[in-house]
């Protein structure tokens, strides 16, 4: 174990080196480029045996990984933006054919017009696709999610999807933790799939299937995602015994008290916690809830963290054009059943980089009163 | 077929099913789909067709080809059993109506015929596994009686040859030179025909009308094929045994003694002995010089033989006769007359001022009959006898078919040997459901274009004065080439066409052909690419 | 060709879904049989989704993953790596696509893996429109050509991508166009993509019944035909070598020939003929 002073991308390069996989497909987009960049040195200096596939399309960094992963090998990928976008047929792919391949993605606006810096939009537009999603605040937590996501992915063969913002982690220094490669290797043992391309056990992969028979595959997806909430606690029981750091679905920051909750997802929480420090400073029961997860999507423990809270806001940094901020939309699907129905304030944050500051959040808090929930607020 | 059950994979996840498939489509039985199905149908060879013997050719050159000289052999000699006698003297009728003329230059049929029938010299027949109470008297013992005499044997049946000469073989000893049929050929031939057993010789016993009759209430049957021992003269001419011979007779004492024949002769007629006369005259010293009635290109004769009588720069005096003729100092002095027409066998002709001299005049303008026979149920004929002059190859036919006529006659199986032939069903009767293929019906995809083979003879100088062979024994690997430009057509020889172009795998070809109808979409592929025409698509009820 | 030396051990199934007579089914099977047990074929979208059956059935003996449209050479690139990774040098790791997924659609990831030498084959068998989705040009349609999105013939200023050229131009170790109809030359080839190490492109002028408006049974007959008059040339291009044609006719026939027999020319007039007939000996003189 030894603590190192590391970029973001440099932390994901990192964990990614120590899962160890076989192939890593990629081309390059901002603000991912310096993973890859990172990787690609490893592989060439021998540090991480891959084949780094300089690809000459995201379509085909997806693809490659789709055949990489079906010849059952661990499978690494990372892309951006329009990256995503443009991977999106081959997602929806390796879902289907349950590939447990780890794609990292550095959020980042789409065009047009140009933008390079961070929102939600490119993952939460890919949310019904069948990945998991994990959204990460720190540099720790990027090395540590993408550890778990290999884990997660390779038992419920389903594809993660892991989030970082582009530039404020990615490009940021942190102070990461980095674990020996016998703890790694403990914790994430070599990838053997049962059914893989096969000479010796020939099989064919993805042949058409007639409605009947692709409803009860799709059926199995969603059973599995089910099933996947005792997967991610076994995996965190057993990440915090190896590692000695406790991570859940989502992370309760002072929300057992609160009145109001911020609900938030990536690097924004880092802003959020100072602003929700000055306001409990200021007699305000300010709380968070930061969602770690949001595929699968995890309603009950939500509902359960804001069962003392009064109300509460979101802070999209993506939204469905038309109807409401993404986190939005699902939060409040989480309390249909529930008897008590906090206030939920849809505000859409930031888009395209804007700046956050404390303040705002903190003059959100003061201000919920003038609030409207009826509407999408805009800063 | 085994039934398949459909497999789904099953995940040990906590997955039930994984989008892997396991199962054959075999289960699908797509051979519902279509509207026509193929079939496989054997066909008729032109060459066979064309052959008075039937031979399967192309049969008998798969199997040379497969390496298998003995059932190559089997084939060819069960129809006829004098494949090396043949292989040198037949006119290749096959060889004319050989597809492959049209398109490269015919097979060498002939050259492959005689290859093996060199081959089969050695090999022994095997003895018939029957013995029938039945007795067939066969008169004359000529290429017709000893086919005849080899059917009838191979059957169980007791033959008895009468034969008038001291010796079998008829014709093909004294009636064809030796350069074109050497004797031990023949000798061997007719040996291994002997040893089958149930044949008993009588030689020199000549058998006219009078002594047919007590034959005829001794045997079950009688088969006559004494040939035409008569020779026909012309008018003005009359043989004297000096001057003025008979070429057959002539022919008869060159090939069984050695006499001397020397200066200029003259041989009248066009006809193969004309030919051969003058061939075997001209190996004796002599100078001969043809005199024919009509155009050389109008001869009866061979066409290879009269070129060859040209190479050898025998002399042919075209549209000629002898109109007259005187003899002076040992020499007979003719005056020609040239035809202006002929007709009904009346010739009108000019008289001219030509005036040869020679020292004999050899007529060779055709043979007859002897005697004529009874009509009579126990009485067959064939050969010349029968049919006039034709081949030697018709000869042997005709013992075959007649051998049949009387197997049946007395109440035998007469298909018994047909059925027994595995190779093909051939007789006359047969042949008519038969489909002959025409070269149409050749995928000439599966045939570039290649030489037919060359047939090395003696040079002029090496062969004119002696009867040494003229023809060459080409090499195996020269007649396993040619073997191989054989287009087979009608006749599969397991080129696996069919099976390796069919899309479906629904083909399989082992010793036949078959076809998987459970799974044939019918799409009609193998019947188009078969090289030789062999599968058709009929409608599927 | 002796087809009795072939081998009999087959790695197609029999009950596949082709149309009778496909061109393709033949192809797969032959290929197979050369490429033998270890080799993984890769499929976009194309008739042979189709044709290898579905779920949970599998026409093919060898293992087979269905892909994406635009991707099969990527997809194709990555379980090669896979296959190294894992120190398996010895898997033939085959794209099997049709005309629009690599002419088309396939075309950049296709230009990818050529680029990064990627030690695949990549085999398109070309029936020349989209067939699977009902007969819609796609960049391999021939001028003249009649399709659903062509009603009055593919116009004559078009003409069909040069495929083999756009390859030849990523130098990869080998290039080759074969036909079924020719197995020889299809047989020598595939043999020799399957020995050579590095991105092998083998482009397949495969019949299609139905989308050609040919009887079935004249499946491999057109093909010839399209080869004997010079309209496809069977040619190859090895490494640092040049580019050379490995069969020529005797005689070239007239293209009019193999348009006779093909629904899809029907409405061809003796002009339009004529100046195809004119490309197709222009063409020809740059390769005899």
């Amino acid at each position: 174990m030894k603590k190192e002073m590391l970029l973001g991308s440099e932390a994901i390069a990192e964990a990614v080196k120590m899962a160890k996989p076989k192939v890593i497909p990629a081309y390059p987009i901002t603000p991912q480029t310096h993973i890859i960049e990172v990787l690609s040195e490893m592989v060439d200096k021998g540090e991480l045996k891959a084949k780094f596939i300089r690809v000459e399309s995201e379509l085909s960094a997806a693809a490659a990984a789709l055949g990489a992963s079906s010849a059952g090998v661990r499978t690494f990928t990372a892309t951006a933006s329009h990256g995503l976008a443009l991977m999106h047929e081959i997602l929806h792919w390796i879902v289907g054919a349950r590939l447990p391949i780890v794609l990292l993605n550095g959020n980042r606006a789409i065009g047009s017009p140009w933008n390079i810096w961070t929102d939600q939009t490119d993952s939460m537009t890919q949310r019904d696709l069948g990945w998991l999603q994990l959204y990460c605040e720190t540099a720790q937590e990027a090395f540590d999610s993408i550890l778990q996501a290999f884990y997660v992915a390779e038992k419920l063969l389903l594809p993660f999807m892991v989030m970082i913002d582009g530039f404020i982690l990615s490009h940021t220094l942190e102070q990461v933790v980095l674990p020996s490669q016998e703890d790694v290797d403990t914790f994430l043992p070599e990838y053997k799939p049962e059914y893989f391309l096969n000479v010796d056990n020939p099989m064919t992969f993805g042949a058409a299937a007639k409605g009947d028979l692709f409803y009860s595959l799709r059926k199995d997806i969603q059973k599995s995602f089910e099933r996947s909430f005792d997967v991610i606690e076994e995996c965190h029981r057993k990440f915090n015994l190896i590692f000695k750091r406790n991570y859940n679905l989502i992370e309760n920051i002072l929300t057992e008290d609160a009145e109001i909750v911020f609900v938030v997802a990536g690097a924004l929480t880092g802003t959020v916690r100072v602003a929700v420090e000055q306001l409990r400073e200021k007699g305000i029961k300010a709380g968070i809830l930061k969602i770690r997860y949001f595929r699968p999507f995890p309603k009950k423990e939500i509902v359960e963290s804001l069962k003392n809270a009064n109300k509460i806001i979101v802070l999209n940094k993506s939204l469905s054009f038309g109807t409401s901020g993404t986190i939005t939309q699902e939060l409040k699907d989480s309390f249909y059943y529930s008897e008590k129905k906090p206030d939920i304030y849809d505000y859409i944050i930031s888009l395209g980089g804007k700046d956050v500051f404390v303040e705002d959040i903190i003059n959100l808090a003061e201000n919920i009163d003038n609030l409207d929930k009826y509407k999408i607020l805009w800063r | 077929m085994e039934t398949i059950e459909y497999q789904d994979v099953v995940s040990t996840y906590d997955i039930e099913k994984l989008p892997i498939s396991i199962t054959t489509t075999e289960v699908n039985l797509t051979g519902s789909w279509k509207f026509f199905k193929p079939e496989f149908k054997e066909k008729i060879s032109p060459c066979s067709a064309a052959c008075p013997s039937n031979i399967n050719i192309p049969k008998y050159i798969f199997y040379l080809l497969k390496n298998d000289i003995e059932k190559a052999v089997e084939i060819l000699r069960s129809e006829n059993p004098f494949p090396a006698t043949c292989g040198r003297v037949c006119p290749h009728f096959c060889q004319y109506s050989c597809n492959r003329g049209e398109y490269d230059g015919e097979i060498q049929i002939r050259e492959i015929e005689k290859f093996l029938g060199d081959f089969a010299l050695n090999f022994p027949y095997k003895k018939p596994e029957i013995k029938l109470n039945k007795k067939v008297a066969i008169i004359g013992g000529g290429p017709a009686g000893l086919s005849c005499a080899y059917f009838l044997a191979k059957n169980g049946v007791n033959v008895t040859i009468f034969e008038k000469e001291n010796f079998l073989g008829g014709l093909l000893i004294y009636g064809i030179p030796s350069y074109r049929l050497p004797k031990n050929i023949v000798t061997k031939e007719i040996q291994n025909i002997l040893d089958i057993g149930n044949i008993e010789v009588k030689l020199n016993s000549k058998i006219d009308r009078e002594n047919l009759k007590e034959i005829c209430n001794n045997f079950d049957s009688v088969f006559v094929s004494v040939g035409l021992g008569k020779t026909i003269i012309p008018e003005n001419l009359k043989i004297d045994k000096k001057f003025i011979l008979s070429g057959y007779e002539l022919l008869k004492e060159i090939n069984l003694k050695d006499i001397e024949i020397k200066g200029n002769v003259a041989i009248i007629g066009g006809g193969n002995v004309a030919i051969d006369v003058a061939r075997s005259v001209l190996r004796k010293g002599a100078t001969p010089t043809i005199i024919y009635r009509r155009t050389i290109n109008e001869m009866p004769a061979f066409p290879d033989e009269v070129e060859e009588a040209i190479e050898e720069k025998i002399k042919i005096i075209e549209k000629r006769i002898i109109i007259s003729k005187k003899i002076e100092n040992d020499e007979v002095i003719v005056r020609l007359g040239e035809v202006k027409n002929i007709k009904n066998g009346i010739v009108e002709y000019e008289k001219t001022d030509e005036i040869l001299k020679f020292n004999k005049i050899i007529v060779a303008t055709g043979q007859d009959k002897e005697f004529e026979i009874e009509n009579s149920e126990k009485i067959f004929s064939g050969g010349d006898f029968e049919y006039g002059a034709r081949t030697v190859t018709d000869a042997i036919a005709s013992g075959k078919l007649n051998a049949f006529k009387i197997m049946e006659k007395l109440g035998l199986e007469s298909n018994h040997y047909y059925n027994k032939d595995e190779n093909f069903v051939r007789s006359r009767k047969d042949f008519d459901k038969f489909e002959i293929i025409p070269f149409e019906k050749i995928n000439l995809f599966y045939f570039p274009k290649s030489e037919s083979l060359k047939i090395e003879k003696l040079s002029i100088e090496e062969r004119i004065n002696n009867f040494k062979e003229i023809n060459k024994k080409p090499s195996l690997d020269s007649i396993l080439k040619e073997a191989k430009r054989c287009f087979s057509c009608g006749v599969c020889n397991l080129c696996k066409t069919c099976w390796f172009n069919c899309p479906d795998i629904c083909v399989s070809v082992t010793d036949s052909v078959d076809f998987d109808y459970d799974h044939c979409k019918g799409c009609g592929v193998c019947s188009a690419e078969c090289p030789r025409g062999l599968i058709e698509m009929v409608e599927d009820k | 060709m002796d087809f009795r030396e072939v081998t009999k051990v087959e790695y197609l199934n029999q009950g596949d879904f082709a149309c009778p007579g496909c061109g393709a089914g033949l192809s797969m099977r032959h290929a197979l049989k050369i490429l033998g047990e270890k080799t993984v074929i890769v499929m976009p979208a194309c008739c042979w989704s189709i044709i290898a059956g579905g779920l949970p059935t599998t026409a093919l003996q060898v293992p087979l993953i269905h892909v994406p449209f635009a991707v099969s050479a990527a997809v194709a690139s990555g379980i090669k790596n896979a296959y190294l990774a894992e120190g398996k040098d010895d898997i033939n790791v085959v794209v099997w696509a049709g005309d629009g997924g690599t002419f088309d659609i396939g075309l950049q990831a296709l230009s990818g893996a050529a680029e990064r030498r990627e030690d695949i084959l990549y085999v398109c068998y070309d029936n020349e429109a989209y067939m699977n989705t009902g007969i819609q040009k796609s960049s391999a349609t021939p001028p003249g050509a009649w399709t659903t999105t062509t009603p009055l013939g593919n116009p004559l200023e078009y003409e069909k991508k040069d495929i083999f050229n756009i390859v030849v131009s990523h130098n990869p170790a080998y290039v080759a166009t074969a036909c079924i109809a020719y197995p020889d030359d299809f047989y020598k080839k595939f043999e020799k993509a399957k020995n050579i190490k590095g991105f092998k492109f083998i482009h397949l002028l495969s019949s299609c019944p139905p989308g050609w408006k040919v009887d079935s049974q004249d499946s491999l007959k057109v093909m010839r035909l399209a080869v004997e008059s010079g309209v496809f040339l069977l040619m190859e291009k090895e490494g640092e070598l040049e580019t050379k044609l490995t069969y020529i006719p005797d005689k070239f026939i007239p293209v009019k020939e193999y348009f006779k027999i093909q629904g899809r020319y029907r409405h061809l007039d003796d002009e339009f003929i004529k100046k195809i007939q004119e490309r197709i000996d222009k063409r020809l003189k740059k390769y005899l």
